[in-house]
């Protein structure tokens, strides 16, 4: 019986780009495998691209309203934020590579992608989105506070 | 007391014999008069009214924070000021006091957690509590979100309460809670040092996302913990600062064999008077890489004007957070203790707090406070992608070669004429081809528009197109294939 090989955690890649598809920097990684990201603009608007090996994992579109917060992203953070939306046309084309690496891979979107995808499709019936192809990425909202949500 | 829904005399307000009529929250009411007491002072009516007293003393300060937001949806007719106090009289002891472990908020419908510790870590300013929900309790196991609420309350002065309503609700890993602390590093804040507190957690669901949820709906019994200081004889007992960290300053020296940090001071910033009868008691935590490691706490005698501390040759790449406090001769403190943060390592890099805290998993960047205008994301990979970690690592194994992604094919297809075709069971699309996967068939359904008719199939690959039934047809995706569908109009019948 063979074992199974693990997973190599210093090829993940987590990218923070503009809306425009501009580079704007890479997150750290630390030795238990936890991401961070500092000195973004409260209220501006950043795609997260998360990558392993080049192959596109999923996207994240961050917007955080609080100054001096740092948004912790865990699953259900991006179930509750509730938003799905598609990646700009200028930063899908500089993600070309990574798309059609995943593509070829046959890379499984995540549970959580697929729970916010059922959960804003059930309140926007006419959001069209379903399928990854080459010209049309989901990318999740997160960042938002979930806690002014609370009653 | 009585409700008057329309006003039997219209909006009556006043008294008429020994009925007062009122207005409350717009409800018209009416009720007995009672008549000033002439002798409120019996020993049973003084302790009551000296319970009432002590319970107002305490949820006065909670009354916009945590009472507002766990009583507001409990009771439509009554205010969560009046819910406070009707649920938490009982609470006041006999005499007179009460204490937080006994404060009743919301309606909790899910047992307490079980506290497995409350570390409060002085070198960051930060409360850590770890909690286990045990067997059978409801946290979802995969995908949780859990909201803490932290009420921490600070020690009594007499018979006023303080409390650190900061943390009124926020997401939190599961199994644990960090209080937030700022990068500033202001070295007199402990603003995180609870005397006590209570931690309440709120459990929600993925399939509850899209509606508004309600705090009550799962909600934790609180439970109370008493705050362990990471230092043994750490508190914040001592307001005066005899010695500020301005009268301190350090320098790396490299050493035969083992690098050293020195501190140097200078009296004339202090408020030592006498400096044969103080020392500083100094404890260091070395931030390097991806390891934290305590240097073992000394005493620097005050009569050396400089105090060496050996920190070996690999720590003095990193950054080293510093606490002090100052003991007289006798051992017994007479001054606060300070702390500040060595930035920069033995070759000049400057090594910021928060990164360091980061990389070598100090402590959860989530509980970071940012400074300025600005902001930021964390997480774990392991916890947003477990499912790509398990794929991975099923797609190929150790002896194995890394994984070929599967051959894919391309379907070239072309319409020629007034028709349309639905493909079926490709991968992926992309702009005009189809992509199958080796083996994969393409199902091929042809469509043509009123009065026209599907002609036949054209192109190089046009011979291996096979009919499955009517409209229907099948294609082997076995190579890259080019076809195209002819259709024509109808011929008009003379």
């Amino acid at each position: 019986m063979s074992t199974q090989n693990k997973i190599d955690y210093s090829l993940f890649k987590c990218e923070v780009y503009n809306p425009d598809g501009s580079f704007l920097k890479d997150a750290r990684f630390n030795a238990y495998h936890y991401f961070y990201c500092e000195n973004l603009v409260p209220g501006s608007l950043y795609f997260l691209v998360f990558s392993y090996d080049d192959i596109l994992i999923e996207c994240m579109q961050f917007r955080c309203q609080q100054a001096g917060k740092v948004a912790y992203l865990y699953p259900l953070h991006v179930v509750f934020n509730n938003e799905v939306s598609n990646l700009p046309p200028r930063l899908l084309e500089a993600l070309r590579t990574k798309i059609e690496k995943r593509l070829k891979y046959d890379v499984p979107v995540m549970p959580w992608a697929k729970q916010t995808m059922l959960n804003y499709f059930a309140e926007n019936p006419n959001y069209m989105c379903n399928k990854y192809t080459v010209s049309k990425i989901s990318c999740y909202g997160v960042g938002g506070d979930i806690t002014s949500r609370v009653r | 007391m009585a409700r008057l829904s329309n006003g039997f005399l219209g909006n009556a307000s006043g008294k008429i014999g020994n009925v007062v009529f009122a207005r409350w929250r717009n409800i018209f009411t009416a009720r007995q008069y009672q008549p000033d007491i002439e002798d409120a002072k019996t020993p049973a009516q003084l302790k009551q009214r000296s319970r009432m007293v002590a319970l107002l003393q305490f949820l006065k300060p909670l009354n916009k924070s945590f009472i507002k937001r766990f009583n507001a949806s409990l009771d439509k007719n009554s205010t969560p000021w009046a819910v406070a106090i009707k649920a938490n009289m009982k609470a006041v002891s006999p005499d007179a006091c009460m204490h937080l472990e006994d404060l009743s908020l919301g309606a909790p419908s899910v047992p307490a957690v079980k506290m497995l510790s409350a570390a409060y870590n002085p070198f960051i300013n930060q409360m850590l509590l770890t909690y286990t929900s045990g067997q059978n309790y409801p946290i979802p196991k995969s995908m949780p979100l859990v909201l803490a609420s932290v009420l921490g309350k600070y020690k009594s002065q007499g018979d006023s309460h303080a409390f650190d309503t900061r943390n009124l609700i926020t997401e939190q890993p599961a199994g644990s809670f960090f209080s937030p602390f700022s990068d500033g590093f202001k070295y007199d804040n402990y603003d995180n040092f609870w005397d006590v507190g209570l931690l309440w957690l709120s459990l929600f669901e993925a399939e509850k996302a899209a509606a508004p949820m309600n705090l009550n709906d799962s909600l934790a019994a609180p439970v109370s913990f008493i705050p362990e200081p990471l230092i043994e004889y750490f508190n914040n007992d001592y307001t005066e600062d005899l010695i500020p960290i301005e009268a301190i300053s350090w320098e790396f020296s490299d050493m035969p064999g083992e690098d050293v940090l020195v501190f140097t001071i200078d009296l004339e910033k202090t408020l030592i008077t006498d400096p044969e009868d103080a020392a500083i008691g100094m404890v260091l935590v070395s931030l390097n890489t991806e390891k934290v490691e305590y240097i073992k706490p000394d005493a620097w005698q005050l009569v050396d004007a400089s105090f060496t501390v050996t920190v070996g040759d690999t720590k003095a790449l990193g950054s080293f957070i510093v606490l002090y406090g100052v003991v007289n001769k006798d051992l017994e403190q007479i001054s606060r203790f300070n702390r500040f943060y060595v930035n920069k390592n033995i070759d000049g890099l400057e090594l910021p707090l928060f990164q360091q805290l980061f990389d070598t998993g100090y402590t959860h960047p989530l509980s970071f406070i940012l400074p300025g205008n600005t902001c930021g994301f964390c997480g774990s990979l392991d916890e947003l992608f477990y499912d790509f970690v398990s794929f991975w690592e099923r797609l190929y194994h150790k002896d194995d070669p890394p994984p070929e992604p599967p051959t894919v094919y391309k379907l070239s297809l072309t319409l020629v004429g007034p028709g349309d075709v639905i493909v079926e069971g490709c991968e992926y699309i992309d702009e005009s081809f189809y992509y199958f996967n080796d083996g994969e068939s393409a199902q091929l359904t042809i469509q043509p528009d009123d009065e026209a008719h599907f002609l036949k199939w054209q192109g190089p690959d046009a011979v291996d197109v096979t009919l499955k039934e009517t409209g229907v047809y099948y294609l082997l995706m076995s190579k890259d294939r080019d076809i195209t569908a002819a259709f024509e109009l109808d011929v008009p019948e003379v």
